[in-house]
């Protein structure tokens, strides 16, 4: 028995780290990438052993130290801010939803379910949060177009209450006299931990990874995220090469950022999530239900 | 129990009572509901675009009507066919693919006994989701480049992989399962550890071995979670990863069959004519066919398993 | 806890008021103008605000006036520029017609109509522009933007790996022909057998220049093409000089001298070729010398003469948004940017003495220490994308003396399409040119690069082309065409 048991770890392990490998040995690739001297990289491509180190990707990262560290600085404070509004909109709104009690609740649950489905489109979201809230170049054009509080998040939130918080917790704390914000801060979070920390999780990598907010309503370059000043990089090289000859001679006097220079902030752009995910981990300990009870 | 009794009193008595008995509840909802009126729904009023010639000057009230003009692209065409084949047999594949894959990895951490590996494989497992689809692209590159690719010196193979499109379909499941496979066991992962693991160890006392286990407890276990999000899949299912389909393809013509979808047709058609009612319409389709197919989906759900539909 | 949710409410509404844009205006009176401009090197936010306070003194004596700078990268120009004119945003604008057709912007009623300022305006302006330039702007008669001022089309020129071509001790400059430049990469080819002989110049695209291949975009359509020189439109296909092209190119990527991947390139070949890693590539040359652009480089002769298709003239225009709340203005200082050296100076090049200097000939140089890597103030880097360098003062690393009397010269000898001024409308078309759009790319690039071969897919390409009716939108096209030369 001990030994079929050890035989499947050891099969699960394997596997595993198959798989962490499949994962672990394009991002070295990455690393490489940007250690390597740029006239290598253009000739013998990408390498996990270059012939050539270089460090000077990352010198030319330490040279714009300034902007790469105010793209890091910008990145952890829309993370930050954003992932707090969000969560407390998640669950301000989901609590309720998940209260069996709540007249018309299927009709606001269809309310928010319907906006996951249909969306009016670039043009008039553009105009109504440039024009009619002028948040362009703003701190809040990276917070709130999109990001603040999503459907599907709030979905989960509302199933994993409906699914885990027994109605009779509710109607103890009710008739102790609780107003219901008490009962949602003093019963209902604290046995939320595993939902609010996977949340935490995801709602925080998808402000980290954002930069669609950034390209449509910021045009001051202080308001750049790390994945912005990716981005930028890459577009511009992108519509060099389709359009470079409305630039003529000049388009060799830019230095573009080379493979490597844009392999190097995409690695600085993945470096701080591994090393928060480890702590936010330790909060899996009870699981999550997604789905189940109706509604 | 009394409680129960009185809302269902209530409920019968009239609406506006109950309505405001609750009123803590809805103002909890308040900051949320403004958020998606603001930026959900004032916006959906523009879906109109899709029916008229925007002009820039005339805004969107007062561009000209032109009724389902901007559709035409989208059916008849041979590309309409070919672009709307691709987003869907792509999205069956991606779905299908997708979780099972992510709910193996999901068990399989749950069932190892080692709890620090399993911690540093989740976290590795997690980087492809963390790097941008246009750096994936150069990785990509960096294995299928015709001369210096990874493949092609390893295997000794000369295929001119960016050239050939039959293999495509398959490279880009592979791509789309590396990247998303880790982040998406982390919903199926927290699931799994909450099962009761009372349920396990009746089902030890029984004698289940660890299959039988993963059958009959886990699986039912991540009903729920897997029907709500192949339910939201399927609702995106008009949907597809731009970065995926055009990037990673280096726009490549000769992939054109086998790599355009819907939005990677629209946004190249953006870029050329810049005709944003062409592109509402693109959008306002998607979401149509994308909404008929989730309710056809929830209503089947509805049907065998009441407990676990959407709505 | 609801007091502390109250005080994070209050101080985040209060930051938010702190974290708006504050309004520009040195003057209350004084109409504030947004200028959009695309960027292609760094600018510090410092830089650019000392020039915009340098610019609006300026403005506000002369003229009245004060200007917002706007510098966007131009990757995300395109886009973030056509979102913010859907507002009252922009002013001046920079309009890519490279991008899409000048037409197109014109449709979506973006660009404002400025015939009659342009004929009101005074003759310094209007002695400005060559004809072709007008034209270049106008659509359906009426005016809608200054073209950038820049030499019309270019010449296709190889580029070599200096050291290499040094070994084999060849003339580069002697190469005039692709026959001729054939022989010297295959000689290259078994000399360096482990480089890249010929590499495309911009990721995929073979070549910059059209020159070699066909006259393109006849009517700024995306679809008629016709032979240099000629007025019989054809499929891009079907030209003789794509053929011609195409067979080279076939060949030398069947013999091993193109870069296998080659479609799917990301890097640009002059780079390539720099590095070491390619030893030619086919680029365009004008009035400035490639070879002083690229270090250890070489170029060729002229492969093909200097000419310019419909699309290459003006494919940079300034204009004003359609939105804009103050044309009259916005009309002062659009063409103040092209007749005021002093203000387009302080734009392009920044502030003297500190972005750059100007050197006793009179020429514009970097300051001492400082180079293209470090210079705060990207526009002296990189100057193309503003509307008049003619009125510059002369770089130090120009290739000529005189920029207006270069440009005129290389004007004078350019070869222009014999169709040029012909715009045929196709905004009742879009889902044929969507189709179009669509088929070209994805031949296009394979068949340049030499990946296959016209003869083979030919047969294919013409029953795809009949069946979105190309043929016959192109009679009809051939029909206009020929209508608007008999009327010249």
């Amino acid at each position: 028995m001990v030994e079929h048991d050890r035989l499947q770890q050891t099969l699960m392990h394997f596997f595993m780290i198959l798989l962490v490998l499949c994962c672990v040995l394009p991002f070295l690739l990455m690393v490489m990438a940007s250690f390597t001297d740029e006239q290598t990289l253009i000739r013998n491509g990408y390498s996990f052993f270059p012939e050539k180190f270089s460090l000077e990707t990352y010198q030319y990262i330490m040279r714009s130290a300034s902007t790469i560290f105010r793209g890091y600085f910008m990145t952890i404070l829309v993370t930050v801010i954003g992932t707090f509004c969000n969560i407390t909109m998640t669950v301000l709104f989901a609590y309720p939803l998940s209260r069996k009690d709540l007249p018309y609740r299927n009709v606001l649950s269809f309310i928010l379910f319907f906006t996951m489905l249909f969306n009016g489109g670039l043009v008039p979201t553009y105009m109504m949060y440039a024009n009619t809230f002028h948040i362009k170049n703003t701190i809040w054009a990276l917070l709130i177009p999109n990001l603040m509080m999503n459907a599907f998040y709030v979905i989960m939130m509302r199933s994993f209450f409906t699914a885990s918080i027994p109605d009779s917790l509710i109607e103890a704390a009710k008739l102790d006299g609780a107003s219901e914000m008490k009962i949602l801060t003093k019963v209902i979070l604290p046995l939320s931990k595993p939902m609010l920390v996977t949340l935490v999780l995801m709602v925080g990598l998808t402000y980290w990874n954002d930069w669609m907010n950034g390209m449509y309503y910021v045009t001051d370059n202080n308001l750049n995220t790390i994945q912005m000043i990716l981005n930028n990089m890459i577009q511009n090289v992108e519509f060099l090469s389709r359009s470079a000859s409305v630039l003529g001679a000049d388009a060799a006097n830019i230095k573009l950022p080379t493979v490597g220079i844009r392999m190097g902030i995409a690695v600085i752009a993945v470096i701080p999530i591994m090393v928060i995910y480890p702590f936010l981990q330790k909060y899996f300990v009870k699981g999550i239900v997604v789905g189940g009870v109706k509604g | 129990m009394e409680a129960v009794a009185k809302a269902k009193k209530d409920k019968k008595h009239g609406g506006w009572k109950n309505v405001f008995r609750h009123w803590e509840l809805y103002a909890m909802m308040l900051p949320g509901m403004i958020y998606l009126i603001i930026n959900n729904y004032i916006p959906m009023a523009g879906l109109v675009v899709a029916f008229k010639k925007y002009n820039y000057q005339d805004g969107i009230w007062g561009s000209a009507w032109t009724g389902l003009s901007n559709f035409k692209f989208l059916f008849g065409t041979r590309d309409a066919w070919l672009i709307i084949r691709n987003t869907i047999c792509y999205n069956l594949v991606f779905i299908i693919t997708g979780t099972v894959f992510a709910i193996a990895v999901a068990i399989i951490l749950n069932e190892i006994h080692a709890k620090v590996s399993k911690k540093v494989y989740q976290v590795f497992i997690l980087i492809p989701y963390l790097i941008s689809m246009v750096v994936v692209s150069y990785i990509v590159y960096a294995f299928l480049s015709a001369d210096a690719g990874f493949i092609n010196k390893t295997f000794g193979t000369h295929i001119n992989w960016y050239m050939t499109a039959k293999y495509w379909p398959f490279i880009f499941v592979i791509v789309n399962l590396w990247k998303n496979f880790g982040y998406n066991s982390i919903i199926y992962y927290a699931t799994v550890i909450g099962i009761d693991s009372s349920l396990y160890e009746a089902a030890v006392v029984d004698g289940a071995s660890r299959w039988q286990r993963i059958w009959h407890v886990t699986l039912p276990g991540l009903r729920p979670t897997i029907i709500t999000l192949t339910l939201l899949a399927i609702g995106r299912i008009f949907y597809s990863d731009f970065g995926l389909f055009y990037q990673v393809t280096q726009n490549s013509g000769l992939l054109y069959d086998v790599s355009t979808t819907i939005d990677v047709y629209v946004y190249k058609g953006l870029m050329l004519l810049n005709d944003v009612g062409r592109s509402a319409a693109a959008g306002f389709f998607q979401s149509i066919c994308g909404f008929i197919v989730v309710l056809a989906a929830n209503l089947v759900v509805n049907k065998i398993d009441k407990d676990n539909a959407l709505f | 806890m609801k007091k502390r949710v109250l005080a994070a409410a209050l101080t985040a509404a209060m930051a938010a008021g702190s974290l708006a844009p504050a309004t520009v205006s040195a003057a209350d009176d004084m109409v504030t103008l947004s200028l959009w401009i695309p960027t292609l090197a760094t600018y510090q936010d410092d830089a650019v605000a000392e020039v915009e306070t340098a610019a609006n003194e300026y403005l506000a004596d002369k003229y009245g006036l004060q200007v917002e700078l706007e510098y966007v990268e131009i990757g995300n120009f395109d886009q973030a520029s056509n979102l913010a004119m859907t507002t009252d945003e922009v002013d001046v604008t920079c309009v890519l017609a490279q991008t899409r057709m000048l037409r197109t912007f014109v449709d979506n009623g973006q660009l404002l109509d400025i015939t009659d300022y342009f004929e009101n305006a005074s003759d310094e302006l209007k002695t400005i522009f060559t004809e072709e330039e007008i034209k270049s702007s106008t659509v359906d008669g009426r005016m809608y933007g200054l073209a950038r001022k820049y030499q019309y089309g270019a010449d296709a020129r190889g580029l070599l790996n200096k050291e290499m071509a040094d070994e084999m001790g060849i003339d580069a400059k002697s190469i005039t022909s692709l026959d001729q430049l054939e022989e010297v990469l295959y000689e290259a080819h078994e000399k360096f057998p482990d480089v890249y002989t010929v590499v495309p110049q911009s990721s995929s695209d073979m070549t910059w220049g059209w020159t070699l291949i066909a006259d393109k975009q006849i009517g700024l359509t995306n679809y008629a093409y016709a032979d240099w020189g000629s007025t019989e439109l054809k499929s891009l296909f079907e030209t003789e000089g794509f053929k011609e092209f195409c067979s080279y190119t076939n060949k030398w990527y069947n013999d091993g001298l193109v870069m296998p991947d080659a479609l799917s390139n990301t890097m640009e070949g002059s780079t390539m070729v720099s590095a070491g890693s390619g030893f030619c590539a086919i680029c365009h040359g004008d009035i400035e010398a490639l070879d002083a652009l690229y270090p250890n480089t070489v170029e060729t002769g002229v492969l093909s003469p200097g000419r310019a298709a419909s699309s290459d003239i003006g494919n940079l225009q300034y204009g004003i948004s359609a939105n804009s709340a103050h044309p009259d203005e916005a009309f002062t200082l659009l063409s103040a940017l092209y007749t005021d050296s002093e203000l387009a100076t302080l734009l392009a090049y920044g502030i003297e003495g500190e972005h750059y200097v100007i050197n006793e000939d009179g020429r514009a140089d970097y300051p001492e220490g400082m180079t293209a890597e470090n210079e705060p103030y990207g526009g002296f880097s990189a100057t193309a994308p503003y509307p008049n360098y003619l009125i510059l003062p002369t770089k130090e690393s120009a290739n000529y003396e005189n920029a207006k009397e270069s440009v005129d010269e290389w004007d004078a000898n350019v070869e222009t399409s014999p169709a040029f001024g012909f715009q045929y409308d196709t905004s009742d078309k879009t889902d044929f040119v969507t189709a179009y759009a669509n088929l070209e790319e994805k031949y296009e690039n394979a068949l340049l690069t030499g990946s296959i071969a016209l003869d083979d897919v030919l047969p294919q390409i013409q029953s795809e082309l009949e069946s979105i009716g190309f043929y016959d939108v192109l009679e009809d096209t051939q029909a206009a065409l020929d209508e608007y030369l008999a009327s010249k």
